[in-house]
């Protein structure tokens, strides 16, 4: 156990350094130089050539990248070259808004998303099935920003029943309320995508299991229905687990789309701004913590899978 | 004079707006000035703001941009200002008036500044405000060799560093600035904000927090202290109760400003339609109508912003004036101000120089729509068939407007005089990026929107013997005509005003404004520019909000703003 668990932390560090080489070389090949930007239209070359020495990138691009890994490794990854904000600090702050948007949406489509699929893999081509093919049609044909404007214009305009922007009340005490009454409706938004996709595999799975002899042989034997649908999903689980895991996972950066037209102050948003900006500083931190989140889901995904999976626990 | 003309100008304007949607409060910038004026206001309360982007940097020496500024400005204060408490149909701009400076003189030979600071200011953190924190913050901007020294800031502030030579302690309530040359617009330049503002920062604050560290701990004499800032969510300012300039009638009076960025417009206008802003910046044009009818306040004004393409000089299609000149005539900008954008910019048909800067002539009629006599021009310059080239234009930033659909438009009707225009667009970024450092050398113009308050501005865009960049500058067209340059330095380096002359608050005389008028109009004839519009900057803000002056300019102050 302790061997495998080396091995897997080998392997971590390998990919985030493997990651950090790419995204370090890929910002700098990227045409356009941020300290052009930074500079502003009216500066001479000579102030260019001085507030390029001063944030270090006048050096090779080895010498940064070995400075920056240094410091990173201590866990400073520098200031954000736009607003000298530290980017732990800056970063951590989107990160949490952003999986509690994510943690959210999943909450929603793993409610409806499970509950329709295994209804449907029950009874294909009943009522039930056919209701669910519409939503998870919906949900993925949607484009994400026009449904949250939909919600906004239908939920937070002409009902007024919830806010229409934001984390928290601009003039609220920002409570667990406040925030979770904030998150439903750009949850509602993420979650159609990932919903839709979850309903249709889910149900694939259910259907795949119930196919399967061990079942027919099971009510052949006359187990009641319910436990025996305790018995499918239970297997079809494993299945299922797998399309949520990545779902969560693509929802880190996907929830950009929510975060844009909810104001919603999270990760995607931050990213998409440091690049398009050219920040290098917080593109490479807010790549790193993305890797890792990416790693430390694939890791719980892994560890879960055993329990769920004795086929896999025996090997 | 010819203030009180183009103020007829645009009430027409919005006048022909009311008429058409039958509201009177389209005409609500002076019904709101004239509430303010009779009602009393109220102290205390939160106003919740959304502006249109998420602000750079909070430190006023290098912060970029006019959002950023709008917010600096409300902690910081200059020298001199421009009168923010003045609307824009009381003039254009504002007049200066003395600020951390209570009056100022000007040597004869316009070399020597001899500023009176006030008494007795103190900065947030308790340090006093005095002719030594006024060298500080000089030397942080332009000397090299002082410690405190940020690159930063002397790349934005480029243009003053040429005429720059020294800043001097007489006293501790008096410094001296001197020249290296004339250069009247001297004033106005300390008075003008972003790209980078000549504000005074606690020298304590400085030293304690660092040249990078001071942004996120602003530290300045303002009405109104920082609280937090929150990247990508807010920034939050409360009242400064020892603010030099408060006082009962004038303000500040609320007790909190919460800034949101919010970068999508159709997002700002549901945040204030759903209550969660008070009030918003750079709406959606097509919702005039309907934020109108529910009941919001809806202001606009001239400013000091042009919107328009350069032409690129260095293509052979734009060697001949004439071409240039048929590219003006083709573009209705009237329908386009109107349909489009719902009246919400004003058309730039009477020179470069837009309203809300002093050299503004409403009498110049310069570029009208006039399709047959753009098709003439064409054939006379050797293109009866039309032509075929290329522009460019950002999908979005700062002051921009809707860029895409204005380029479309103007694309439209180019075809209708036979000239094929391709139209490339990238995101701001990149674009400004690429626009600063002249990448654009294969199209045939680039636009921008760019303006400001004093004359100068004209040189800074069109001038070539005056260079203030690495690759021109503003003048990303190459465009070069001596006799204009002349012209423009005789206009800025013009004696100093006398006593009794109508330009004297602005730091300038009839000389030096009749000197940049003649540019403005020698230099539209020219026509260097492709011209379009001029943003209105409408604001748009809730009942409840009283007191918010729609200024001349692309700033104003929170000060006055109360919640009633």
């Amino acid at each position: 156990m302790a061997r495998y668990l080396l091995r897997r932390a080998a392997y971590f560090l390998f990919i985030l350094v493997g990651v950090s080489i790419v995204i370090f070389t890929t910002m700098r090949l990227v045409p356009g130089d941020p300290i052009v930007y930074l500079a502003g239209p009216f500066a001479t070359a000579k102030q260019r050539a001085a507030i390029r020495e001063s944030y270090g990138l006048d050096k090779p691009v080895v010498v940064q990248y070995g400075r920056w890994l240094a410091k990173a490794a201590q866990g400073d990854l520098g200031r954000s070259m736009q607003l000298h904000v530290p980017v732990t600090e800056l970063l951590f702050g989107k990160l949490r808004n952003t999986l509690l948007l994510v943690a959210g949406s999943m909450f929603i489509a793993i409610l409806v998303g499970w509950s329709l699929g295994i209804l449907s893999g029950f009874r294909p081509n009943g009522l039930i099935d056919r209701i669910g093919l519409v939503v998870a049609l919906a949900g993925i044909s949607l484009p994400a920003f026009w449904f949250g404007m939909l919600l906004i214009i239908a939920f937070a305009i002409n009902l007024p029943w919830f806010p229409a922007n934001g984390i928290v009340s601009e003039r609220g005490d920002g409570g667990v309320f406040d925030v979770l009454w904030h998150l439903f409706l750009p949850a509602v938004a993420t979650a159609a995508l990932p919903c839709g996709v979850m309903l249709r595999m889910t149900r694939t799975a259910v259907l795949e299991i119930r196919r399967m002899t061990f079942v027919r042989a099971l009510a052949a034997k006359g187990l009641p229905g319910r436990a025996l649908a305790v018995h499918v999903i239970w297997n079809a689980l494993p299945n299922i687990l797998n399309v949520t895991g990545m779902q969560a996972g693509f929802l880190l950066t996907a929830a950009i789309f929510s975060e844009v037209v909810f104001s919603w102050p999270g990760l995607g948003l931050q990213i998409y701004a440091a690049v398009t900006s050219q920040d290098y500083t917080v593109a490479q931190g807010a790549v790193l913590f993305i890797c890792i989140l990416f790693l430390l889901f694939n890791v719980v995904v892994d560890v879960l899978r055993p329990i769920f999976d004795p086929r896999i626990r025996m090997a | 004079m010819a203030n009180h003309h183009w103020n007829s100008v645009n009430r027409r304007a919005l006048m022909a707006g009311a008429a058409a949607s039958g509201s009177l409060l389209a005409l609500s910038g002076i019904d709101n000035i004239a509430r303010a004026q009779t009602a009393t206001p109220k102290s205390g309360g939160t106003i919740v703001y959304a502006m249109e982007a998420e602000p750079d940097i909070l430190d006023p020496h290098a912060c970029g941009g006019w959002h950023t500024s709008r917010l600096v400005l409300q902690m910081y204060d200059q020298l001199v200002e421009h009168d923010l408490t003045a609307s824009w149909q009381q003039g254009a701009p504002p007049k200066l008036v003395g600020s951390l400076a209570e009056r100022w003189e000007i040597s004869p030979d316009g070399l020597e500044y001899k500023f009176f600071l006030r008494k007795g200011v103190k900065f947030h953190d308790g340090t006093a405000f005095d002719a030594d924190a006024v060298k500080y913050n000089f030397d942080r901007i332009f000397n090299e060799d002082a410690p405190q020294f940020y690159a930063r800031a002397k790349a934005y502030r480029a243009a003053d560093v040429y005429f720059l030579k020294s800043v001097e302690v007489v006293d501790p309530s008096m410094v001296k600035i001197i020249l290296k040359e004339p250069f009247n617009s001297f004033l106005l330049r300390l008075a003008n904000l972003g790209p980078g503002m000549v504000s005074m920062i606690s020298p304590t604050a400085l030293k304690k927090y660092g040249n990078e560290g001071i942004a996120l701990h602003p530290t300045g004499t303002g009405p109104f202290r920082f609280v937090e800032r929150v990247p990508g969510d807010r920034v939050v300012l409360e009242k400064n109760p020892d603010y030099w300039g408060g006082n009962p009638k004038m303000g500040p009076f609320l007790d909190r400003i919460v800034v949101k960025p919010v970068s999508d417009a159709a997002a700002r206008v549901a945040g204030l339609r759903a209550g969660a802003f008070d009030m918003i910046i750079v709406p959606v044009p097509d919702s005039k109508q309907q934020l109108i009818s529910e009941g919001f306040v809806w202001d606009q004004g001239t400013v000091h912003h042009n919107w328009y393409w350069a032409f690129n000089m260095r293509d052979p299609i734009f060697k001949d004036k004439r071409v240039r000149q048929a590219f003006n005539y083709a573009v209705d900008r009237q329908a386009l101000c109107h349909d489009l954008l719902h009246d919400t910019a004003f058309p730039m048909e009477h020179g470069i120089v837009p309203p809300g800067m002093l050299s503004y002539d409403p009498d110049f009629k310069a570029y009208s729509y006039d399709p047959a006599k753009a098709r003439r021009l064409l054939a006379e310059a050797g293109h009866p068939n039309g032509l075929s080239t290329t522009f460019v234009t950002s999908t979005d930033g700062s002051g921009q407007l809707i860029p895409v659909p204005i380029a479309e438009r103007v694309q439209a009707n180019l075809r209708t005089v036979g000239i094929d225009m391709k139209l490339q667009s990238s995101e701001w970024v990149s674009y400004f990026t690429k626009w600063i450092s002249g990448g654009f050398k294969d199209v045939g113009a680039a636009q921008m929107s760019f303006g400001a308050p004093d004359p100068f501005w004209l040189e800074q865009t069109i001038g070539c013997t005056f260079f203030v960049g690495e690759v021109g500058g503003l003048n990303t067209g190459y465009y070069c005509n001596p006799a204009i340059d002349e012209v423009m330095k005789a206009a800025r380096q013009a004696q100093p005003p006398k006593n009794g002359d109508p330009y004297a608050a602005w730091g300038l005389s009839k000389e030096a404004v009749a000197l940049w008028a003649k540019a403005n109009r020698m230099a539209t004839e020219d026509a260097p520019l492709l011209l379009v519009l001029s943003d209105l900057n409408p604001f748009v803000y809730n009942k409840k909000v009283h007191g918010k002056v729609q200024t001349a300019l692309e700033w104003f102050t929170f000060r006055t703003i109360w919640l009633g």
